[in-house]
């Protein structure tokens, strides 16, 4: 059997490796880390913009908060900070105490699960906010 | 002794004849205690005499015949044919590396970043009437890594090599940390601008691929961390 146009290029090797707890918390933490990036410079062009306005009211902050689309970006950002910062912990840990390293694949799933508590704990007190916000 | 045809899907590609890489098919017959290598061999030496393969030892000492099955990268002179799943196995040579022909691939660029680490005992100091002594203690800090072979498993498998062959890669710093924490090496000073250098050890990002694909089970990752440490505070850690 002949098979032409075969890709030997490491991007396929890529995708199996995703399986693997290394590195997909490699390929997130860098995909996670332009996201922030892109955010904050969004972010700061809004700041920027809203300081040319003479006066701001709660009422031009209010969409940010209580929007639905808004709400949802938040709540994906969110989520994409507290991988970042927990998974920057993880290899932090790992450069600090090498002999960590056999257990890697434990110290993973440990700050996985810390990181979802994060962010469902993070997400309830957001709502909350935001419920408190729409009322006033 | 148990029959079993199986099939084996082999990357093929010779620069000379061929304009693009293809995969060709070939069924053989295997038995119960076979290895991938003997699989491949016997394909080449009794359907198809073209095929490349680079292997020497034939006993995972040599580091001649890593390559990738399946997607993960193994030796296959220790990878027993039983514990491969699949109906067909894809056989191809290591990644990221320029392909000589079919399996074999050009290790130039991982054996000169080897080069650079100096894969030997340097010693300062004159040399004592009798030996070098070292402890027991001594030697069991440097235990899993004297194992390694260089197939260049770990370093073809690193995310960070595919993208930066100026990278050192798992193996070169693996041998590093076999030597810097050998008591009886003096070379720290005459490694550390390579080690901390450009291409050096904080190109390490812990995606731990080397792990995974040592044939030889050493932490590679740990090997790295500890040069790592070793470079940041001056002294050995040997706790």
């Amino acid at each position: 059997m002949l098979m032409t146009d075969i890709d030997m290029s490491p991007k396929r090797y890529s995708k199996t490796a995703l399986k693997e707890p290394g590195m997909f918390a490699w390929v997130m933490h860098r995909i996670t880390g332009i996201a922030i990036l892109l955010f904050f410079g969004w972010h700061v062009i809004d700041l920027v913009r809203l300081a040319y306005q003479k006066t701001i009211t709660i009422a031009d902050l209010q969409p940010f908060f209580t929007g639905y689309v808004t709400m949802i970006l938040n709540g994906i950002f969110l989520g994409v900070i507290v991988f970042h910062g927990i998974n920057g912990f993880r290899v932090i840990l790992h450069d600090i105490f090498p002999s960590l390293n056999k257990y890697y694949k434990q110290i993973f799933w440990i700050f996985m699960i810390l990181a979802i508590i994060g962010i469902v704990v993070t997400l309830y007190y957001m709502i909350l906010f935001t419920s408190v916000i729409a009322s006033s | 002794m148990k029959k079993k045809m199986r099939k084996f899907k082999i990357y093929r590609y010779d620069p000379e004849k061929d304009s693009k890489p293809y995969y060709r098919e070939y069924s053989v017959e295997t038995h119960e205690g076979m290895t991938l290598l003997d699989a491949i061999i016997h394909i080449s030496e009794n359907m198809d005499p073209s095929l490349s393969v680079r292997y020497s030892c034939r006993m995972s000492v040599c580091g001649s015949c890593g390559m990738s099955v399946n997607d993960s990268l193994k030796l296959a002179c220790k990878t027993q044919l039983e514990t491969l799943h699949g109906d067909v196995l894809k056989i191809e040579p290591l990644p990221s590396m320029k392909v000589i022909k079919d399996l074999v691939v050009d290790m130039e660029p991982f054996l000169d970043n080897l080069k650079k680490v100096k894969p030997y005992l340097i010693t300062h100091t004159p040399d004592p009437a009798k030996e070098r002594l070292q402890s027991v203690y001594d030697r069991e800090l440097i235990d899993s890594s004297v194992d390694c072979i260089l197939c260049g498993c770990c370093t073809t498998s690193c995310p960070v090599f595919w993208t930066d062959k100026g990278y050192l890669g798992p193996a070169a710093i693996t041998k590093a940390f076999r030597f810097l924490y050998d008591s009886r090496d003096e070379g720290y000073e005459d490694r550390l601008h390579v080690l901390g250098g450009v291409g050096g050890v904080d190109k390490c990002h812990h995606a731990y691929r080397c792990v995974e694909a040592c044939p030889k089970n050493i932490n590679t990752t740990y090997a790295i961390d500890m040069v790592k440490k070793l470079i940041l505070t001056g002294k050995r850690d040997t706790e």
